[in-house]
């Protein structure tokens, strides 16, 4: 057996087995149960409020002036704060998909063209991409000492996505403002 | 062991077996009225196929015949995997306009990534046969191209997520595969030059007899219904209610 030959016999299938399982996952019949209605009434973006506050300067900086507080101890806090704001960030980003996919069902089981809703719903998935990835820069700038998070964009971009989605409760609407 | 020669003429045999049985198949089930340019790609494959069995190979007029042929084929591919997309978003009007934008989008990528990757094959001219080598180049790029033309068609049609019938999810399979098996062979035919063009025919040969013999088997008319319909209880009743509000509300922020 000569050498293409044996390229060919190891490649092909495996390139072809690789395309295979990547149209059969994508063709995998989906389920709307992401989509709760129960969840989708009761979200609110309160919920992440504690996101802005988690890597502002003022508390460490607190922490720092008082009496018996080391260096090492405030770079623990800032790493077991960065911690739990990445399980925060974790969970901004699912919602933010499910609020996305509700929007789509919405729009692939619309009754006309709706060309408007799907640009609306393309603007919003990438400012809320562009959102994430600044957050991530500046958690790496964190990590290294340098500045805090803000993340008013990102939860703005949340906020946008719920309103347009507009299944949030009146009461609700004015406790997250 | 049989010789190289003896394979293809079985391999050959079992391939115009197999689309007489799958021609037959699409016409008893009346499939091919729904998958119509996929029927007439199955026929004129066929037809070329017997034609140039009956050719004596290694002749002016086989490789004319071959060349002259081949673009029938292609074109006929192109309009198979646009009719696919066209079968997964019938019944979606809401998403009609951004579809064809989609197809639009779908149609420059892939051909810009695959006149990307003619760099690679650029560098490896053959001067004692370069008609035969340009037409190897431009057949690869247009199963390249189709091969990513119907992921990206894939991909969007999975972002929404639209619904597939198993005959259209068995149909995208078999594609894929078909395109990737030709795409990562012709790619190795053009590497290797020349000298290896008979072996990897027929591992072509076969890999096109495979794809016949899964669709025989896999395409069917009960595969034509959709997955069980969602809205199977209240709580889904609710949420369907709910996405025609949110859809209301989309519209009116649109509107704005």
């Amino acid at each position: 057996m000569t050498f293409p030959v044996i390229v060919t016999l190891a490649l092909v299938p495996c390139f072809g087995a690789a395309i295979l399982l990547l149209v059969r996952r994508l063709t995998a019949p989906s389920t709307v149960s992401e989509c709760d209605p129960e969840w989708l009434a009761n979200f609110s973006t309160t919920t992440y409020r504690p996101m802005q506050r988690l890597l502002s300067d003022s508390d460490l900086k607190y922490l720092a002036a008082q009496p018996g507080i080391t260096a090492k101890t405030v770079s623990e806090l800032r790493r077991e704060r960065r911690r739990i704001f990445r399980a925060y960030l974790r969970n901004l980003v699912r919602d933010f998909h499910r609020l996305h996919l509700a929007a789509r069902m919405t729009l692939l089981y619309a009754t006309e063209d709706r060309p408007d809703l799907a640009q609306t719903l393309m603007r919003q998935r990438a400012m809320f991409t562009w959102a994430v990835l600044t957050v991530e820069f500046r958690l790496m700038l964190h990590a290294a000492g340098l500045g805090p998070v803000d993340v008013s964009d990102l939860i703005g971009a949340l906020e946008n996505m719920r309103i347009n989605v507009g299944v949030m409760a009146p009461s609700a609407q004015a406790a997250s403002y | 062991m049989p010789s190289l020669a003896e394979a293809r003429l079985a391999v050959t045999i079992i391939q115009i077996v197999a689309y007489v049985l799958l021609l037959s198949k699409l016409f008893r089930s009346r499939l091919y009225e729904k998958y119509r340019y996929f029927s007439f790609l199955i026929f004129a494959d066929a037809a070329r196929l017997a034609f140039m069995a009956s050719l004596k190979p290694r002749t002016d007029f086989y490789a004319y015949s071959y060349i002259a042929t081949g673009p029938i084929i292609w074109i006929l591919l192109v309009l198979v995997v646009l009719e696919f997309f066209h079968l997964i978003l019938r019944n979606h009007i809401g998403i009609a306009s951004i579809g064809k934008k989609a197809v639009t989008v779908a149609l420059i990528v892939s051909a810009a990534i695959s006149a990307g990757t003619l760099l690679l094959d650029l560098q490896r001219t053959s001067a004692e046969a370069a008609v035969l080598f340009n037409f190897m180049l431009l057949e690869r790029l247009v199963t390249t191209s189709l091969l990513l033309l119907l992921l990206c068609l894939v991909i969007f049609a999975s972002h929404f997520p639209v619904p597939v019938s198993r005959n259209i999810r068995t149909h995208a399979s078999i594609f894929a595969v078909f395109f990737a098996g030709r795409t990562a062979i012709l790619f190795l035919r053009m590497w290797f030059g020349l000298d290896v063009v008979a072996v990897l025919n027929f591992a072509l040969q076969s890999l096109g007899a495979a794809c016949l013999i899964a669709w025989i088997v896999l395409l069917d008319p009960a595969g034509e219904q959709l997955p069980a319909p969602q809205v199977a209880n209240a709580s889904e009743r609710r949420l369907l209610e709910q996405l025609e509000a949110i859809n209301e509300s989309l519209l009116r922020s649109a509107r704005k």
